[in-house]
């Protein structure tokens, strides 16, 4: 189960309204490559894989990327907070605002609504640890992509953070695709 | 398989993705590791925009 | 007389120590048998549960469901909450 610890795994700051920025780095929050998509992606394939190094991997890996979905919509607030909105117009956020005011929705930089269709679990381990690696490097994209476009440094200093983080997950993944197939193996060969 | 590199590269199999596993020798103290995203040095992976993405806040508004 | 704590350098000491220990929980996952790993984050989360307690002791629990205390009154809700400034 889980609980909740009243603070960000990393602290976030932003220089003032952006819905220019906002509009993109909202992606991380509800695209396709986001953490909600992370998050739930590991969450629901940890019940079908085999050795409990997998079970821990995705248990602790879905566990920490709803951490990072809490931080990316930190982002998204602060920048949204206390826009004109004039800004808002101006960035094109005219629609999310129609359905949301300045509140956080999973929605990509498109305005387009998640879907469960961005993730699968296969059932398959081998299938979902390969699944799992491409999804942290879509996820290195696109917050290689962020950095490119944001003008707000303090922004960039968090997207640094998740960015290296998707790096780290991606060893892990890596990793227990080695053990699992290792373990596939020798039980094959009983 | 162990983490001796020759044994790998002999065990390997066709059609198969492998990650060279981590071997913790050192780690950074928690301040520096937060703000590199990791406590392993050897993760480190730093990212350099390319030089037409301009930190002025007109350019990047496009 | 109680030496004024700083509430957010002492939540950045928390942030650091708890992401150390986090980084080497999910070494440990996959390098189960490595001692090293496992006595540094056992230093770690000693030093994290330590911090903790000094943090809650002042500005209140950081967790809820029953993992912090809550004395004297439910300052579980208070701002700010972590989004906030």
């Amino acid at each position: 189960m889980w609980a909740y610890e009243k603070k960000l795994e990393y602290p976030v700051k932003v220089s003032g309204p952006n819905p220019k920025l906002a509009k993109v780095v909202v992606t991380q929050y509800g695209g396709p490559d986001g953490e909600l998509a992370a998050s739930l992606r590991y969450l629901t394939q940890r019940y079908t894989m085999p050795t409990s190094q997998a079970k821990g991997v995705l248990t602790d890996i879905g566990t920490e990327e709803l951490a990072h979905m809490e931080i990316v919509a930190a982002l998204v607030y602060n920048l949204l907070k206390g826009a004109p909105l004039s800004e808002i117009k101006a960035a094109g956020m005219d629609g999310y605002y129609a359905d949301h005011d300045r509140s956080v929705y999973f929605v990509n930089g498109d305005g387009v609504p998640w879907v469960a269709a961005y993730i699968q679990s296969k059932g398959d381990p081998i299938a979902d640890l390969h699944d799992n690696m491409a999804a942290e490097e879509k996820a290195r994209a696109t917050y290689e992509h962020l950095i490119n476009l944001s003008d707000d440094p303090q922004v960039t200093d968090v997207l640094r953070f998740l960015r290296e983080r998707e790096v780290v997950h991606f060893q892990r993944f890596g990793e227990t695709l080695n053990i699992v197939q290792d373990f596939l193996d020798r039980r094959k060969v009983w | 398989m162990s983490q001796d590199s020759l044994e790998w590269a002999q065990a390997m199999k066709l059609a198969r993705a492998y990650v060279r596993p981590q071997r913790y020798t050192q780690r950074f103290d928690p301040l520096e590791g937060l703000k590199n995203g990791t406590i392993f040095p050897e993760l480190v992976s730093p990212y350099t925009p390319p030089a037409e993405t301009s930190r002025s806040h007109e350019e990047a508004l496009g | 007389m109680r030496t004024p704590i700083n509430r957010e350098e002492l939540l950045l000491r928390i942030q650091a120590l708890e992401f150390a220990a986090l980084d080497l929980n999910l070494y440990l996952n996959t390098h189960p048998g490595d001692a090293r790993a496992l006595a540094d984050f056992n230093q770690i989360s000693a030093a994290l549960a330590q911090t903790r307690t000094a943090y809650e002791q002042a500005f209140g629990p950081l967790m809820n469901y029953g993992h912090s205390l809550s004395c004297g009154r439910w300052a579980w809700i208070d701002e700010p909450w972590p989004w906030e400034a």
